[in-house]
């Protein structure tokens, strides 16, 4: 499942996925990847993500019904 | 990232480890040669990889003081900040990176065990080369087309930059070195050319998917960046 609520937030922070790559320490096809959703982050990932678009766990990652 | 999760010392243990292996395989191998009078230039090689394993396990103190820096989270330190600076295949790419040699290995273990099943029409030489260069090419392709490669990956310094480059050579040489034997056979109608030159071909053969999953990959990489 695609994961915009990553993307919204990227975008809401003006980052391209190279800049948000960049500042996570991971390559550009990895962000890619968990924006479309081929790719499920590890915990360790997600919570790099969050702090660096300064959103919590649950804002970009829980799945609601 | 947390520095503390880089272990130097581990890794240098393991470069140690293959070095080592490599070296003995070499040094074996030049005292068990037979071809006359060639067994002093077979040594050159176990001379260099002897000095690259003295180099590495001195490597050892320097690789500790660095590690030490780093649970120390000195992280101002220039030598800690040249190791953090080094890219590293993120936990995706070290994924596929996996992934992909596991698809080596069946598929070489496929190759194997096909030819045992045809053993009489296959050569052995061909064969083997067949396992171990199809191996390698399945383990490549794979994580190239995952962008686990250094070669389609942007961080990866000249690798990367160089990627486009390494793709169009791999692709022309393995072309020009399946299509060549074909057509020679069609001009000269002697099969022997051929199989003579199979293991070569095999090689060959192999370079196509590597340097097209590459180009592939980074024409992939930039579209979705534009």
């Amino acid at each position: 499942m695609k994961n915009l609520r990553l993307k919204a937030a990227r975008a809401g922070k003006d980052l391209s996925q190279q800049a948000l790559a960049d500042l996570v320490g991971v390559s550009r096809q990895t962000i890619a990847a968990v924006e479309k959703g081929d790719y499920n982050p590890t915990i360790n990932l997600c919570i790099a993500i969050c702090k660096v678009l300064d959103k919590t766990l649950d804002d970009l990652f829980w799945e609601e019904n | 990232m947390d520095p503390k999760k880089q272990n130097i010392i581990k890794n240098q243990w393991i470069m140690v480890g293959i070095a080592g292996i490599i070296d003995l395989v070499m040094i074996i191998a030049a005292l068990y040669s037979d071809i006359a009078g060639a067994t002093w230039l077979l040594l050159i090689g176990p001379v260099i990889m002897t000095t690259i394993l003295i180099l590495l396990l001195f490597g050892l103190r320097k690789a500790k003081s660095i590690q030490d820096k780093m649970d120390q989270q000195m992280l101002d330190d220039a030598e800690v900040k040249k190791v953090l600076k080094t890219p590293v295949l993120d936990e995706r790419q070290q994924h596929y990176y996996l992934k992909s040699y596991q698809f080596g290995f069946w598929f070489m273990i496929l190759v194997l065990w096909s030819g045992s099943i045809m053993v009489d029409t296959i050569p052995k030489g061909v064969l083997i080369s067949l396992a171990m260069w199809g191996g390698l090419g399945v383990n490549v392709s794979y994580a190239n087309l995952k962008g686990a490669s250094p070669f389609v990956d942007g961080r990866f310094g000249w690798m990367a930059k160089n990627g486009k480059l390494i793709g169009w050579i791999s692709l022309t040489i393995g072309l020009m070195g399946t299509i060549v034997p074909i057509l020679s056979f069609f001009w000269t109608g002697d099969w022997h050319q051929v199989e003579n030159a199979s293991i070569a071909m095999i090689t060959c053969l192999v370079l196509i998917p590597m340097g097209s999953s590459m180009l592939y990959r980074l024409s992939k990489d930039q579209k979705d960046e534009a």
